[in-house]
């Protein structure tokens, strides 16, 4: 959807909520509003705009600046329109001849303090203070007495002597700049950092004539302050005072197309706004219903990598991988991958080859990944990393509710009075949803935080959870089913709904399975390290607060019994009667950007789309009367799974799109030896990655701006992906997976992905009703969205559930092999930070490494002080899977006896040290254990230096001649 | 696939079925367990080994469900999994010194 630039209209304030609706008269106008909302915005809804600096629809009226005064009957004064709500037969004037000169005056006042170099000013076009001035005709400033007093704009006063009130730019934030000269201290950005983003980062210091914005303290500049460059300022800015560099340096844009933010699981919409084919800033989208118009730093300013000069744009093969690459045409590419891929499975077999589809490619793209495993090579092996993430959630929900996906969208966080979140550090895994949280909990909301890590959530400005509970990594299972045990012992179990909602066999079961006092919180202590009373308090406040929501991330999933805790997480909910309602549910919270649509598109080496499993002969029927292929019964190869069989000589053959599988997946000397061992290992990507160091193709692979398609956020949100510019390298992603499968044989011929859309929705029932032409129309849906629900499903299983009834599970507690010891005394758990991305790929190639620019090894001072270990040190990590090398950072937010990385960089190789442990049911990594031991170091270890030598030789590049 | 890691696998399962209180289910869940997630090669180098070999460290339930294990009905038609190869070597000889 390409809309006119700017402005989704800004109405001023937020509309009330109220039931009871309220008739007013403006300018002859008569307009019906909720009670509670103010008459700026009852009067924009009239169409009708009352001139106004202080007010934004994003924010709460604030009543400064005096711009916005109108006129009642009736009653005195000129009050602000922003901060006045409207009342049932109230006759409103804005536009009197008291009131035009009254504004006249303020603006007056404004502009005399302001400088005037419109005509060289980043915002000039785009800026409030401008447009209003020519709203209230302003035509001369008389306030001479300012610049005697010192205006805020001139570096010296009239007299020619430095002049106290100016203060420089801070251009200090790689994104955006902060002039003070231009500001006019509407407090909006200060507003928007507190109410829309909650981190407090800026102030306004000082009063009266010596009022700034500031962030931090005084010592302190943009980029040392607490702030997290979300961008909400620089949005609510009403002038060019904080501005992006992107529109400083290229001018304003000149039309906006509304797309989705690649990065992380909300699913952000934005506004690609564009001069020609040049993209020029991101802005959040007010009426995307998954950020509600705001965003975070990767998603708002770190797209440079889409430009960046790493990017491959020519297809490559070599024969072996120690050869150099040859840059070949695409027809060579494609040729010699197929033919490639055809001797292995005419040597080894049908099932020898398979193919890895991508949680960062759209639906439409990974629909057809799999198809080419189904439909061509006649095989189930395919697979998708979101194995190594969420799949126990796939399993977990299905086996207890009986679909795998969150039962809430992100608005239901308003509602909730008690939210506990387990293994999931939102501010920085998942930040534009933590900001609507921590908006919540402000309000009032009880937070309950589960993680072996002080998370910044468990206490940050103006909010604090009420229970840590800091248990020893791997022993979730143990916490969860410990709660459960305290909310039946104490009988604190929502009786009704059970009776209603849930198998009534499976309840007695779980019972008596649960109320065993081998599960008591005192019990348990001993294992999962929470103090029991802590846990009993933490219990209670879930069973008996309110509606309660639970949120949980890879801190759940990424253990050897991932899929027992979503099971237990599921029983909790169904025990407390919080699933159907706002504000409550089971909601994961999905690590890349369509980790749920690479699920829903049959990644699964198991599952058809639409979560069928491939046995079923229904199932395989509607495919293969499609396609004209025999679809084969048997489940394909997991991700770990192929690694294996690639090491018995049984596997040979893999097309990876999007995904760098050598420095995602656990154990990475093993993933080496795998790839090493395989024939054709197909790389399509942006970059050349640390997979395609044993890679004998490399397809060169599109951003999100180059393609047109789809993604599904953590809420089931079905959003659009919008294409503002060609393709770099001549072809969408999707269209490279057609041609492959034409050079195997099979012409689909696709001329647009909102064609596979129509497949899928023909294919896959929960899909059966969308349509590109139905997003067009809403903006998004979330499935279930067919006949039953024509406009998508917010909430699931609001009746019933989806499997008929709830099902409670046994979740015994297993300790996972992975034990600290002697050799190994330390507990390692990874995570991420809120500046990069996952592997980096993308965001170590813009300025956000500004924030982060190494991985660091978190220990605490106790551990690190019987190392001899200081802060900033080279350790040594070692565990039984390998060893690497990094600095370490000595902080208490992590416990004695566990230490913590991040996996951003590809130098730290944390995978090295991570086992193939993995979950139970579904094979998922156990990322989050890892028995190490930690010494000091001089520097890289020898795995990292010998690493380090072969990628750069792996990399080189025979340049076709010119 | 190495059999220690097969066997290892399903007991991970099997510790999970097993605190089921009806027997008949765990046994039964554990073998549809396999049955549904497990890649055919996968299955036949499982029930190979374990057939095979008393001292793999398989829970006693692992071992009672080997004949609910279903062989899969193509493998006639491929080619079958080669054996494991001693240690793992790569097979790719561009990778072998
Ligand atoms: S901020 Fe607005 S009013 Fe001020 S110089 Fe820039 S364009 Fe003109
Ligand atoms: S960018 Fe975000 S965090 Fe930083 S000051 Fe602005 S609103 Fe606050
Ligand atoms: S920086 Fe912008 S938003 Fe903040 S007070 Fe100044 S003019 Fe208003
Ligand atoms: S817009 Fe109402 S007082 Fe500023």
């Amino acid at each position: 959807m390409t809309i006119p630039l700017s402005r989704t209209i800004d109405r001023g304030t937020k509309r009330g909520t109220s039931e009871t609706m309220v008739t007013l008269t403006v300018d002859g106008t008569e307009v019906t509003v909720p009670a509670g909302t103010s008459i700026m915005r009852a009067a924009s809804e009239a169409e009708i705009a009352v001139p106004k600096l202080c007010a934004t629809d994003m924010l709460d009226a604030f009543g400064s600046c005096r711009l916005c005064l109108v006129e009642i009957e009736g009653r005195n004064g000129t009050p602000s329109s922003c901060t006045t709500p409207v009342a049932d037969g109230m006759v409103v004037h804005t536009q009197t001849d008291r009131l035009k000169k009254l504004r006249k005056g303020v603006m007056e006042l404004y502009i005399s303090d302001h400088p005037l170099d419109c005509l060289t000013c980043a915002a000039n076009g785009d800026c409030e203070l401008q447009d209003m001035a020519g709203a209230v005709g302003l035509r001369d400033v008389r306030y001479d007495s300012v610049a005697e007093k010192g205006t805020h704009f001139q570096i010296r006063n009239t007299a020619g002597e430095n002049n106290p009130f100016y203060l420089p730019k801070d251009q200090s934030n790689p994104y955006f700049d902060y002039d003070p000269s231009k500001c006019i201290v509407c407090s909006r950005c200060v507003r928007a950092c507190e109410e829309v983003q909650g981190t407090f980062a800026l102030t306004i210091a000082g009063r009266g004539w010596d009022s700034r914005v500031s962030a931090g303290t005084s010592l302190d500049d943009m980029l040392s302050s607490d702030c997290v460059s979300c961008g909400a300022c620089v949005q609510a800015c009403p002038t060019a005072t904080l501005v992006e560099k992107s529109v400083v340096e290229i001018g304003t844009p000149e039309r906006s197309v509304v797309t989705t933010c690649a990065y992380c699981g909300v699913g952000c919409s934005f506004e690609a706004q564009m001069r020609g084919d040049e993209l020029v800033r991101m802005v959040p989208y007010k009426d995307g219903k998954a950020n509600r118009g705001h965003s975070c730093v990767k998603g708002r300013f770190a797209y440079g990598y889409a430009e960046h000069p790493d990017r491959i744009l020519s297809p490559m093969i070599r024969d072996r991988i120690d050869e150099p690459w040859r840059e070949v045409s695409w027809e060579e590419a494609l040729g010699f991958a197929a033919k490639r891929l055809k001797g292995i499975q005419a040597e080894k077999g049908r099932r020898s080859i398979g193919v890895i589809t991508s949680s960062r490619c759209t639906n439409e793209e990974t629909y057809l990944v799999q198809k080419l495993a189904r439909g061509v090579f006649l095989n189930n092996n395919t697979d998708t990393c979101a194995r190594v993430c969420h799949s126990p959630t796939g399993y977990g929900l299905g086996q207890t509710y009986g679909t795998s996906a969150g039962t809430q969208d992100f608005d239901s966080v308003e509602h909730a009075d008690v939210v506990l979140v387990i293994g999931a550090n939102p501010t920085d895994g998942h930040p534009v949803f933590a900001s609507r949280l921590k908006k919540r909990l402000r309000q009032g909301a009880k937070l309950i935080v589960v993680d072996p890590r002080r998370i910044d959530l468990v206490k940050t400005p103006h909010v604090e959870a009420a229970h840590h509970l800091p248990l020893r990594p791997g022993t979730n299972v143990a916490v969860v089913t410990a709660m459960a045990h305290v909310i039946v012992a104490e009988g604190l179990q929502d009786q009704a709904f059970i009776d209603e909602r849930c198998d009534a066999e499976a309840f007695a079961d779980y019972l008596e399975f649960v109320s065993d006092p081998r599960h008591a919180p005192e019990a348990m202590e001993e294992v999962t390290g929470v103090p029991a009373e802590t846990l009993r308090q933490a219990a209670r406040l879930y069973a008996t607060g309110g509606r309660a929501a639970i949120y949980y991330g890879l801190g759940v999933t990424e253990h050897s019994q991932g899929s027992t805790t979503v099971i237990g997480i599921a029983n909790l909910a169904m025990l407390t009667g919080n699933v159907g309602i706002e504000g409550a549910g089971v909601n994961p919270l999905r690590g890349q950007n369509n980790v749920q649509g690479s699920c829903d598109m049959g990644s699964f080496p198991h599952e058809l789309p639409g979560y069928r499993h491939v046995k079923h002969d229904d199932a395989r029927e509607i495919f293969e009367s499609r396609w004209g292929v025999k679809i084969d019964p048997e489940p394909g190869l997991r991700i770990p799974n192929m690694f294996d069989a690639a090491l018995d000589g049984s596997f040979g053959g893999l097309y990876c799109q999007g995904e760098d599988i050598v420095q995602s997946d656990p154990d990475t000397s093993h993933v080496v030896a795998a790839l090493s061992a395989m024939d054709c290992v197909i790389v399509h990507d942006l970059f050349l990655n640390e997979t395609s160091n044993y890679a004998h193709v490399f397809l060169p692979g599109s951003s999100f701006l180059e393609k047109d398609g789809t993604f599904t956020n953590a809420e089931r949100r079905i959003n659009r992906v919008r294409r503002v510019m060609a393709p770099r390298a001549r072809y969408a992603d999707w269209e490279v997976t057609q041609l492959l499968a034409a050079a195997m044989g099979t012409e689909w011929g696709y001329t647009h992905p909102s064609e596979i859309m129509d497949e899928i929705a023909a294919t896959t029932p929960s899909f059966a009703g969308v349509t590109y032409g139905l997003l067009e129309e809403k903006g998004s849906v979330q499935w279930p969205c067919n006949e039953v629900h024509p406009e998508g499903t917010p909430m699931m299983h609001v009746e019933g559930f989806v499997r008929g009834k709830g099902r409670f599970i046994r979740t015994d507690y297993v300790a996972t092999e992975e034990r600290s010891g002697p050799r190994y005394p330390l507990l390692l758990t990874t995570g991420r930070i809120l500046s990069q991305y996952n592997v980096g790929a993308q965001t170590r190639r813009t300025a956000n490494t500004i924030w982060h620019d190494e991985d660091r090894l978190e220990i605490n001072p106790h551990d690190a002080e019987n190392r001899g270990v200081r802060d900033g040190d080279w350790v040594r990590i070692a565990s039984r899977a390998g060893e690497t090398t990094l600095r370490a950072q000595i902080t208490d937010r992590v416990a004695a006896g566990v230490v913590y990385t991040t996996f951003h960089h590809p130098d730290t190789q944390a995978n090295v040290v991570t086992t193939d442990n993995s979950d139970w049911a579904t094979n998922c990594p156990e990322y989050k254990v890892t028995a190490v031991q930690v010494a000091p170091s001089n520097g890289p270890s020898d795995w990292q230096e010998r690493y380090s030598d072969h990628a750069e030789a792996a990399r080189r590049i025979d340049y076709a001649a010119e | 696939m190495r059999p220690e890691k097969l066997v290892g696998m399903a007991n991970q399962i099997s510790l999970f079925m097993e605190s089921k209180t009806d027997r008949d289910e765990a046994l039964e869940g554990l073998a549809a367990h396999i049955n549904d997630f497990w890649d055919p090669r996968m299955r036949r180098q499982f029930v190979d080994a374990v057939s095979s070999d008393d001292d793999l460290p398989a829970r006693d339930l692992v071992r009672r469900a080997l004949p609910l294990i279903r062989l899969s009905r193509e493998d006639d038609d491929l080619p079958g999994a080669p054996k494991s190869p001693a240690g793992s070597e790569p097979i790719n000889p561009a990778h072998r010194d």
